[in-house]
């Protein structure tokens, strides 16, 4: 766990951000501007929304920015981080602050807003570690560190739940699994991707976790070679069935054979993606993949407490659902 | 006599501008027809008419009393071949291939020429004497022996008729006389009749034996060389005062001896 | 001869292709695979899961390779030769920019139609072709620069309208997918797409390789074509409209793959002529030889599949440099 070391001069507060820069802010900041979705899950999950003026474009539409914030869709979208962001429409919000994305434009965005007198920091949410880093960076940058305190510490209560059930388990008895990206059914996420971690605290071996960087591609032969246990795909990968698991190599593969294969949760938000509601990811996958260490444990109630307490309202009310079946036929 | 090639009225407009009017000539086999005129009187569009590359706006075209307009373009090759001016560059084929390849009309379309093409081409090319050349590459040869090459293929075509486009442009003193009397022996020999442009009327005079004068679009003579070849129609032709210069003048002109023989034997200028 | 060496070449290069790749099968695998298919004796489950390997997976991408490699590289033989143009590759009038904006429409609907992508990638890839003839028809002047230029325009449309569809329905980064289609890839190939595939390439290369003497006079050019009693429109028309369907056919299916049509012609005419009665039949087998080649190391090299584009492009730019090198002084390049 990283400590952050800010100092506190008067009103203003000094740290650095995951970029290696040294931000200052200070005064309050009322005015917040993120550029991308896990930031924005980020400042959702702080209870940080009120401030937000503007956010980007991809989010505004997104089931779960609706539930929590009804009025994002008024808010001015910035641009995405495939597309760009638009400098003049951050700097026209006039923000207190902006979250940027530590590739692409972010460090010159940075230093244009710098030259304007906008702060801004730096994140690189990729893995479970580096999301709550995130999660304190923007909540010390906004005045309020407690927020994150309060939601690492609930993210943390997740995964000990369910690392303490796994412990249970021998390694002969750990299965494999395999994430399938929206990409494809064949791209697969790396050793070094998040999806590798919510497998890894789930107590799930990732067959790919030798394979290093963004998603990759392989090819079915890979896939029968690595026959893994079960099979997450990813919630915006359309049409799996179509997309191959109809081939009789692949039908072989165990998981497939068995019908265990699944679609990460859920509709209302992905939990294979950078944001504290990976976490559930881990929980869920546990759960299917180890269902007698856990069958005391409602999934549903769990899922809806942990979003009651991130945005006040439960997963369910907002109109949520698993959504992760495949192969039954419900697929959507 | 069966004429082989005969104009009626023939027309040709591109957009608003007639570049031919009203041409009306006849061509007869084993004659060589001279097309003499100055550059933009529109030779090239007559002779591109005479095979159907273009088509005449008004008037028609026959060959051997056929109306071009109801021939296929497969037909009339099998009849008239056609000498470009310019040859650009292709693809590296060897002088033999392309040759081969006026023996495409005679072809099935789904045919490879085989041996008896090639010994087709290899005789065109021996009767030019440029048989040396078949296995040169085709773009790294001077320009006259591509003419040449090009006249093979065009030889081998062995239709009724063969359109010359001033097929002396690229060739040197010496090959023009020579190219133009095996032209003339072929005429003969083989009862082809040659129409070609033509930008000096000397070497009209030495070889042709029927003239057609084409200025601005219009024919402004035709006929054996005593009637068409005289200082008031050229003065017309090429707008430029002319002067007929004959042996006993003593300013000399020159001519390489073997073109002698084409000229002293010949006996059907009229 | 040359084509015999060629021929028996490829046979063995598809034999030792079979046996590339992430399982392990051997010879002494497969004879166990015949010997049971033709005694009805039953599989260990092991050789169960070779045979559905080789049967599913190797065997159509192999057959993939050599029909890919075939129709592209003549399509661009033909290509070359009608625009007479050395540097021409079937794409040129906009066939591929248009598949792929095809695809991604086909990607990025909420249809689930599992042929969508297919169908929606080759429709556009004809209509860009289409269009492509339309407008140079529209301008009608100069036919064979024209059709250049307007297949230009069309190429630019429909890369420009593929990055419209990006920016407006990629929320996910889902169409990084696309990436899959730039740069061209064997590994999805089902036994499906190699029915549909099949009759198209084979029809398509026939037909060119029954017309190969004609095109040497096309490439004369259209003066010289109509004097030898032939109809350039025409066939110009028929070529353009087969390699088109070819074309696309192969980039609905494996996405672009470049430097085939291009390069390989340039091979077989240095090795053979440039006269096409010798050159398209041996451009045809070189296609096969160096896409299958490419693609056993595409998928041999590590455990992640390397789109076949890249090692086609890798291996294809410099030895086109060479070639381009070598015939410097045909006149010709």
């Amino acid at each position: 766990m990283a400590l952050l070391h800010g100092s506190v001069w008067g009103e203003g507060r000094t740290f650095e951000d995951m970029a290696g820069r040294t931000v200052t802010l200070t005064g309050q900041v009322n005015r917040i501007v993120t550029t991308f979705k896990p930031t924005t899950l980020c400042l959702f999950s702080l209870g940080l929304q009120d401030k937000l003026v503007g956010i980007d474009t991809s989010s505004k539409r997104d089931r779960l920015t609706l539930a929590v914030m009804p009025g994002a869709i008024d808010l001015t979208g910035v641009g995405s981080k495939s597309t760009g962001i638009n400098f003049e429409t951050v700097t026209s919000l006039k923000p207190d602050l902006v979250i940027l994305y530590a590739q692409k434009d972010g460090f010159d965005l940075a230093k244009r807003l710098e030259v304007m007198g906008i702060a801004s920091i730096i994140v690189l949410p990729e893995s479970f570690e580096s999301v709550k880093k995130s999660l304190y960076l923007i909540a010390a940058a906004a005045g309020e560190p407690e927020r994150a305190d309060r939601v690492v510490r609930l993210m943390d209560e997740v995964l000990l739940t369910v690392e303490t059930r796994i412990a249970l388990l021998g390694s002969q008895e750990k299965k494999s699994g395999y994430f399938a990206s929206s990409r494809g059914l064949f791209s697969t996420a790396t050793g070094s991707m998040l999806q590798d971690e919510i497998f890894a605290r789930a107590g799930v071996v990732n067959v790919a976790h030798d394979l290093d960087g963004y998603f990759q591609d392989i090819s079915p032969e890979q896939l029968l070679l690595w026959n893994p246990d079960l099979m997450v795909v990813s919630q915006h990968l359309h049409n799996p069935v179509s997309k191959g698991l109809n081939s009789p190599v692949v039908r072989r593969v165990t998981a497939v054979a068995r019908g265990e294969v699944y679609r990460s949760p859920s509709n209302l938000a992905p939990w294979d993606f950078p944001s504290p509601l990976a976490v559930l990811g881990s929980l869920w996958l546990a759960k299917r993949a180890y269902p007698e260490q856990f069958l005391d444990l409602d999934l549903i109630a769990e899922v809806d407490r942990f979003h009651v307490q991130l945005f006040g309202q439960s997963m369910t009310a907002m109109g949520g659902r698993l959504n992760d079946l495949v192969l039954d036929g419900q697929d959507q | 006599m069966d004429l082989v090639l005969e104009c009626c009225s023939l027309g040709f407009r591109y957009g608003q501008r007639s570049i031919l009017e009203g041409l009306s000539f006849k061509v007869e086999p084993g004659f060589f027809y001279a097309l003499l005129g100055k550059n933009g009187s529109g030779k090239t569009t007559l002779l591109h008419c005479l095979n159907k590359i273009l088509k005449p706006t008004t008037g028609t075209v026959k060959v051997m009393g056929r109306n071009l307009a109801e021939l296929s373009q497969g037909e009339i090759a099998r009849n008239i071949s056609f000498v470009p001016q310019e040859h650009m560059d292709i693809f590296p084929f060897r002088v033999i291939d392309v040759v081969i390849m006026g023996r495409a009309p005679f072809l099935g379309m789904t045919q490879i020429p085989g041996e008896k093409e090639r010994k087709l081409a290899l005789e065109a090319l021996r009767l030019l004497g440029f048989e040396h050349l078949a296995g040169s590459n085709f773009n790294r040869i001077s320009g006259g022996e591509r003419q040449i090459a090009i006249l093979a293929m065009a030889l081998v075509q062995a239709g009724r008729v063969m359109l010359l486009d001033e097929p002396t442009n690229h060739l040197d003193f010496h090959n023009q006389y020579h190219l133009l009397s095996k032209i003339k022996e072929l005429c003969k020999t083989r009862q082809i009749s040659v129409v070609a442009s033509m930008h000096d009327p000397n070497m009209a005079m030495l070889f042709a034996d029927r003239i057609i004068m084409l200025k601005h679009g219009r024919l402004i003579a035709q006929g054996g060389l005593e009637q068409t070849m005289t200082m008031a129609n050229l003065d017309l032709l090429y707008d430029t005062r002319t002067v007929a210069v004959s042996s006993f003048n003593p300013v000399r002109f020159f001519l390489p001896e073997s073109a002698m023989t084409a000229i002293t034997g010949d006996s059907n200028k009229e | 001869m040359l084509l015999r060496t060629l021929g028996v070449l490829l046979f063995v290069l598809f034999f030792f292709s079979l046996f590339v790749g992430r399982f392990e099968i051997s010879p002494g695998d497969v004879k166990a695979m015949v010997t049971a298919f033709f005694t009805g004796l039953p599989l260990t489950p092991e050789l169960v899961s070779k045979q559905l390997v080789m049967v599913w997976i190797r065997l159509p991408r192999c057959l993939m390779a050599v029909l890919v490699g075939m129709g592209l590289s003549v399509s661009g033989a033909v290509y070359q030769a009608l625009f007479r143009n050395p540097l021409v590759s079937p794409d040129i009038l906009g066939v591929a920019a248009g598949c792929t904006f095809g695809a991604a429409l086909g990607l990025v609907l909420p249809g689930y139609h599992f042929s969508l992508v297919h169908v929606l990638s080759f429709g556009f890839g004809l209509f860009a072709v289409g269009l492509a003839i339309a407008i140079a028809r529209l301008i009608a002047v100069k036919p064979i620069i024209v059709l250049v230029l307007s297949g230009m325009v069309v190429m630019s449309f429909f890369n420009a309208l593929l990055m419209v569809l990006k920016y407006f329905s990629d929320p996910f980064d889902e169409l990084p997918s696309i990436v899959f289609w730039i740069m061209g890839s064997l590994a999805r190939v089902t036994w499906n797409d190699i029915f549909i595939l099949a009759p198209v390439t084979l029809l398509g290369v026939v037909l060119f390789m029954i017309f190969r003497f004609r095109i040497n006079i096309l490439s004369l050019g259209d003066v010289q074509s109509k004097s030898l009693g032939m109809n350039p429109g025409l066939f110009r028309f028929l070529f353009i409209v087969t390699s088109s369907f070819i074309v696309a056919m192969t980039v609905a299916t494996c996405g672009q793959i470049a430097w085939i049509g291009l390069i390989i012609p340039h091979m077989a005419r240095t090795i053979a002529g440039p006269e096409h009665e010798r050159m398209l039949p041996v451009t045809a087998l070189l296609g096969a030889l160096f896409l299958l080649g490419a693609d056993d190391v595409a998928r041999s090299v590590s455990t992640a599949e390397i789109p076949v584009g890249i090692i086609t492009a890798l291996t294809g730019a410099p030895i086109f440099g060479f070639l381009l090198y070598r015939n410097r002084g045909s006149g010709w390049i």
